[in-house]
């Protein structure tokens, strides 16, 4: 008997989360415990420490998340569960995937291994589920920054990416630089709202050129500037660089959107929660008579359920995983790539 | 009572089930591929002997000293497998499951390869430990080990020539922990009930190194 919900565990990177969605993509439970306050110090993720606290609360978020959605981890109520296998950080996958393996082979369910880049592009559908294709997603975290053409599920295309820096890496290089602690990205974009975003004149590298993009020269411009001028208020510092950091996304994306004749605008990952970047593509987005999509924070950042969004197009139609299967700390998601 | 034993300590990973008297032990991998490995070698023990999974009334698992990605393997998998079959789960130390297979040799020192020219030790004589469990380089344990001491286990292996420069004598048998020597283990200390799921971690022994994964960072800091 099916029950038309999965289970899905999340764990490559530094939370840890489990959901049950069901197969019309609707979220009954998402858990994320985040590991932040165990980093904090560190000023990045440090992967064994996120290793042993993955397997440290894995199970209880399991069970949190059964429970919210009716079942129990001895009676899950589910017909499959999905997990990232890839890309991550290995140590941190290995707890999620070698879970998930255990409690296919306990309950005799399949075992649907995930491409998190995958999931982070299912994300917006879990809120906008009329979503309308062709759509460009701006995936962009600490670890990414990519503007994907995705035609719809399993079809998707690579139209450009950072060539050094991931978006997020420079928000929380350049808030390190400001001493706003980690994760740096919020406290900027807060300061950035008291500053004045012309103060300084920083570059928007590779504006007119292509799709990708590159983000460790405006990282450098902003550490001469203040070396230059050392009375710069902190908040102008701040707004500088966000105008530039998000002037340089929104032109791209909106580059890319005019490129394949895109209907929606989407913003997934945990930039993707910046408040100036969220209000400029809104703004380019209906300038251009286009929809643009903009998730919730927690859909955003890494969470369960955007894996059980990806994990039941995997069901429906690649099929179940191997038990053999591997953790890839860095499967490239399958897209055409051109542009 | 239905056991399964899962080892992950080592490059070799290795899945035993018991049933009374009746004991049977597979190597899953000898090479580090514990994740794809240890499940599927599970299934086929079990279903060879047509046991469902509901019916593992324990499940035993090494928690190390060992290499911590086989351990986070095994000790994810042992739990999440105890949580879903509702079952009891009991923790074995890696040293002391060597300690037991070796327990004719009266005065020895379990010795596991942690990577990095050091080793995990601890001290046994016939089955009672002399001392903690412990990381310390091949030179240190050479030096502390007195002649009378045999060495075993793969730590003792991979630094042969320290040892034996240091005039110990080496076994060459075990290398690594046997997942069914584990549950003998467990069944002679009757520590197999009332254990907490949340209480079943590796023994790490050494702290986690404090490398952000944010490899620029140096160079911006200036
Ligand atoms: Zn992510």
């Amino acid at each position: 008997m099916t029950t038309g919900r999965i289970l899905a565990i999340e764990s490559s990177c530094d939370e840890t989360a489990a959901a049950v969605v069901t197969r019309d993509l609707r979220v009954l439970s998402s858990v994320v415990s985040s590991q932040i306050a165990l980093h904090e110090s560190f000023g990045g993720v440090v992967p064994e420490i996120a290793g042993r606290a993955h397997l440290e609360v894995m199970e209880p978020v399991i069970e949190a998340a059964l429970r919210e959605a009716g079942g129990s981890i001895t009676e899950p109520g589910v017909d499959a569960v999905a997990v990232t296998a890839g890309p991550g950080l290995i140590g941190s996958l290995l707890v999620g995937l070698s879970s998930a393996k255990a409690l296919c082979l306990a309950w005799g369910l399949p075992l649907l291994a995930v491409n998190h880049m995958e999931g982070h592009l299912f994300a917006a559908q879990l809120e906008v589920p009329d979503l309308a294709f062709p759509a460009v997603t701006l995936l962009v975290s600490g670890g990414h920054t990519e503007f994907i053409e995705v035609r719809g599920p399993g079809q998707y295309r690579l139209l450009g990416a950072t060539i050094d820096d991931a978006a997020g890496e420079a928000y929380d290089k350049v808030a390190r630089y400001l001493g706003l602690g980690y994760p740096g990205g919020p406290a900027l974009d807060r300061l950035a709202q008291l500053g004045n975003p012309k103060a300084i004149s920083l570059p928007r590298a590779m504006k007119n050129e292509g799709l990708d993009v590159s983000f460790s020269g405006l990282k450098s411009a902003v550490i001469r500037a203040v070396d230059g001028d050392p009375s710069l208020a902190i908040e102008d510092i701040a707004a500088s660089f966000q105008a530039a950091a998000v002037d340089v996304l929104v032109i791209k994306a909106m580059r890319a959107v005019d490129l394949v004749g895109a209907r929606t605008l989407v913003l997934g990952g945990g930039v993707a929660a910046n408040s100036e970047l969220r209000r400029r593509c809104a703004e380019e987005a209906h300038a251009a008579g286009i929809a643009c999509a903009l998730p919730s924070m927690a859909m955003c950042t890494d969470n369960a359920a955007m894996i059980g969004a990806a994990g039941w197009h995997q069901f429906l139609s690649v099929g179940p995983s191997s038990l053999r299967m591997a953790a890839n700390p860095s499967w490239q998601l399958d897209m055409e790539r051109d542009a | 009572m239905k056991i399964l034993s899962i080892e992950t300590a080592t490059p070799v990973a290795a899945v035993a089930l018991a049933e009374g008297d009746d004991v049977s032990v597979v190597e899953a991998s000898n090479d580090m591929h514990h994740v794809e490995s240890l499940i599927p070698t599970i299934e086929a023990m079990t279903s060879e002997r047509a046991w469902s999974m509901s019916d593992i009334d324990l499940i035993v698992v090494d928690i190390g000293p060992g290499l911590f990605t086989g351990l986070r393997v095994g000790v994810a998998t042992a739990r999440s497998l105890a949580a879903a079959l509702g079952c009891a789960i009991a923790p074995v130390s890696s040293l002391e499951v060597l300690a037991h297979e070796t327990v004719e040799q009266a005065d020895r020192w379990v010795v596991i390869d942690a990577r990095r020219r050091e080793v995990f030790a601890q001290h046994f004589h016939a089955s009672r430990a002399l001392g903690e469990p412990r990381v310390m380089s091949p030179e240190v344990l050479g030096a502390a080990a007195e002649p009378r001491s045999v060495l075993v286990g793969d730590g003792a292996q991979r630094y042969r020539d320290i040892f034996e420069s240091a005039g110990l004598t080496l076994l060459d048998d075990p290398l690594s922990p046997n997942p069914a020597a584990a549950i003998e283990l467990v069944i002679g200390a009757k520590r197999s009930s009332g254990i907490a799921l949340e209480a079943i971690v590796p023994q790490y022994l050494r702290d986690p190194d404090a490398v952000a994964n944010f490899h620029v960072l140096d160079r911006f800091q200036r």
